[in-house]
């Protein structure tokens, strides 16, 4: 009996050595832990900027008069941004590469390419000597001028309207192209001008002029905001949006893409002034880029590059600079 | 009821029911883990692989769009194939996932989403394709909103069909070697035996006769009934055990390498065409990383498995899965200094050749590996279903028999005081 008994024990533990218990490995723990998405850092968001107490809301594109004589490339004196950026051989720009003719990637060569890029380019080949030296940073609506004033990139050129608002953020360069708000509709909408948006779903680029007008001119709109500016003409083609409230120039490059089924309105809503952005503390920097800016106006330069962009939608002429000291040229 | 006769009649009523108890035990014991054995090899891991293999193959999907869409004007056939393969394959998966019997209300729900968004997904890549061809900008918002898409509606739903077909494979293999029934089994084994050996010790006491034909057959018949269930299970418990270490577990946790590898392609990819504004995704990128191979490249899912293959030898995990992976962390390096460094175009360059060959130069290993386990999987797993028919054949007939023995055993000896 006592023998049974033993071989019952030992059976029992025999089993136990075998496995009592569940084998739980962790495997499949450890690989749903693997798979689980990871959290994005929030961002916080920053308060409004306070706006620029010299800045002059009737003129918000004053900017500050140049001082010196372009200095030859790659001979910036030292100390200034100019130096800094010609030490470190490359200018840091922030561009965006959605808006055709202005900065945009084209998909088939993954270069970006447009009038605001030229302009960055002459700008690098001022201060360096060497127009490709430039590391572009594609930048949104929203966060356009939060990279200037965070120093992550040296300036922005993306369709930068100037406003006493933004001034209190950054500083601009005189304004290199003057836009106007219009709006862009499906070819076969009823809607025909601004007082039709009451309830219909209006497309806006998030952070942009565009939204603060919608606002103001069409309260009843619903409003779309989106990051990008092509999201809008994805909304529009896709029958999420009625109509997209933006500048003729990213209009036209929408309409382009989908000649057939878009149609921009002719009224005129309101003008938009395109300045570069510039840290604040930067002064020499806006300072330099103004003076080129000058000599680009003089010599034909701005034209050029619009032409190049633009052909026939090209304006005559380039906006005239404006200054905060309305002192004598020098 | 205090003569002989009496006792001897309550004995062999006693023996029948300990009998018939134990081949109860043995029957309903040997059915749980038959049926538990068949639940995990031919439910739960299908389930599981289909889970798997659609995240797997949608990640693959998105991964070859945005290479494709860094690569530009230089899109290949055999990209395009890629593409078109991994997303034919998801769809697949979620064929398979979908006919599933057993899936939960939320997991219903995430069917139901995938196969919706997938629709969706394919509509944007290709206005995505058709604009990028025309060279028109927006074809890069279409791409940007299907790849928003995939992260945010379809993978996380992944995710929930992927985390129920693990659970349910967990319970599957909790109750395929669950020892309760086992405990309770050879309790009533023992007992059955050793009443078995009482009455025959009474019997030899009151007739002086040494052997009982019927009581000694019947003893030896309970004791191969006992025998053979015990052996059967306890063969089962160890293969399904073994199924678990070396296959399931490991296909499990290197289906999780291979996604989270196509995913920090996939970041890498993003981060560059977000040019700047990528931080998130190369933040995504050192997690992932991580997640794989540890901060070192020592630890994480390949360490997992490595330690599964050293405690006890057997499938032999390739160790070239640490090497390999080492070559996509340096070419992933390599595209940061570069891009860091603002040499866009070096980076891209880099990204497109270098280590997406890297990168699928691991895939490739994975997937080796994930076969060998698999195929582990399957021979351990029909080990573990093996000979159950027989044995539930043989249970009943050797209970039958072994109390009919008693019975015929005993009546035998009560005759004898008539």
């Amino acid at each position: 009996v006592n023998a049974r008994v033993l071989i019952t024990v030992s059976a029992i533990v025999g089993l136990c050595a075998a496995g009592c218990g569940n084998p739980s490995t962790g495997a499949s723990d450890a690989s749903q832990h693997a798979l689980e998405p990871v959290r994005a850092p929030t961002t916080t968001v920053a308060d409004d900027p306070q706006e620029d107490r010299e800045c002059d809301a009737n003129d918000p594109t004053k900017s500050l008069r140049p001082r010196d004589e372009l200095p030859n490339p790659g001979e910036m004196p030292e100390g200034t941004t100019m130096w800094y950026i010609q030490q470190k051989r490359q200018l840091v720009v922030g561009v965006d590469e959605n808006t055709d003719h202005f900065a945009a990637r084209d998909p088939r060569t993954g270069k970006i390419e447009g009038l605001e890029v030229e302009l960055v380019k002459d700008i690098a080949e001022a201060i360096t000597g060497d127009r490709e030296k430039i590391k572009f940073r594609t930048v949104l609506t929203a966060d356009k001028n939060k990279v200037v004033a965070r120093h992550d990139v040296d300036l922005t050129a993306s369709a930068d309207s100037i406003s006493c608002k933004r001034w209190g953020e950054v500083a601009f360069s005189t304004e290199y192209f003057t836009a106007k708000h219009q709006l862009m509709v499906h070819t076969n909408s009823d809607i025909r001008g601004v007082e039709d948006l009451d309830h219909r779903t209006v497309c806006v680029t998030e952070g942009s002029s565009s939204q603060t007008l919608l606002e103001t001119i069409a309260p009843k709109a619903k409003m779309l905001a989106v990051p990008a500016r092509t999201d809008c003409l994805v909304a529009l083609q896709e029958g999420d949006a009625d109509a997209y409230l933006a500048h003729d120039t990213f209009l036209r490059a929408m309409h382009e893409q989908d000649p057939a089924n878009t149609t921009i309105l002719p009224e005129p809503l309101s003008e938009q002034h395109y300045g570069i952005a510039i840290p604040k503390d930067d002064e020499d920097l806006v300072r330099f880029v103004n003076a080129l800016l000058e000599r680009m106006r003089e010599s034909g330069r701005l034209e050029q590059i619009y032409r190049a962009a633009l052909h026939e939608d090209a304006p005559e002429a380039p906006p005239a600079a404006a200054y905060r000291d309305e002192g004598t040229t020098p | 009821m205090a003569t002989t006769p009496g006792r001897l009649r309550t004995a062999s009523i006693v023996l029948v029911v300990a009998i018939v108890v134990l081949g109860v035990l043995a029957a309903v014991t040997a059915a749980t883990r038959a049926d538990a054995a068949d639940a995990v090899a031919l439910e739960a891991t299908p389930e599981l692989l289909a889970a798997q293999n659609l995240y797997g193959s949608l990640a693959e999907t998105d991964a070859v769009a945005s290479t494709s869409y860094l690569r530009a004007g230089q899109e290949k056939a055999a990209v395009r194939q890629r593409y078109k393969a991994a997303l034919r394959a998801a769809e697949d998966y979620l064929a398979t996932s979908a006919q599933s019997a057993h899936l939960s209300a939320s997991a219903r729900r995430a069917v139901h989403t995938i196969s919706q968004q997938i629709g969706d997904y394919t509509d944007k890549m290709a206005s995505a394709r058709s604009n990028i061809r025309q060279g028109h900008s927006v074809g890069a918002a279409y791409l940007r909103q299907a790849s928003k898409l995939m992260r945010e509606e379809i993978l996380p739903a992944a995710t929930v069909l992927y985390s129920h077909a693990a659970s349910r494979l967990d319970n599957a293999y909790i109750s395929g070697t669950s020892s309760t029934e086992v405990v309770l089994l050879v309790i009533a084994g023992a007992v059955a035996l050793l009443l078995l050996l009482g009455v025959q010790v009474y019997v030899y006491r009151r007739t002086h006769r040494v052997v009982n034909l019927g009581l000694v057959a019947a003893t030896v018949l309970v004791g191969v009934l006992f025998a053979w269930t015990l052996a059967r299970i306890s063969a089962e418990h160890s293969a399904l055990s073994d199924a678990r270490a070396h296959g399931s577990d490991v296909v499990q946790t290197l289906s999780a390498a291979r996604i989270l590898n196509l995913r920090a392609q996939n970041d890498e990819n993003l981060a560059l065409i977000e040019r700047g504004r990528g931080e998130q995704y190369v933040a995504d990128y050192t997690v992932t990383a991580t997640r794989i191979a540890g901060a070192d490249g020592t630890g994480g899912l390949i360490a997992f498995v490595g330690d599964a293959a050293r405690s006890s030898d057997p499938v032999g995990v390739d160790a070239g899965l640490g090497d390999r992976f080492a070559s996509v962390m340096s070419t992933h390096r390599a595209v940061r200094r570069e891009d860091d460094h603002g040499n866009y175009e070096a980076a891209v360059q880099l990204a497109i050749k270098d280590e997406a060959s890297a990168v699928q130069g691991l895939d490739a290993a994975l997937r080796g590996e994930i076969e060998r386990a698999h195929a582990e999987f399957d021979r351990q797993a029909s080990a573990a279903r093996a000979g159950f028919d027989e044995l539930l054949i043989g249970i009943p007939l050797l209970t039958a028999a072994a109390a009919g023995l008693v019975l015929f055993g005993i009546q035998r000896r009560i005759a004898e005081y008539r």
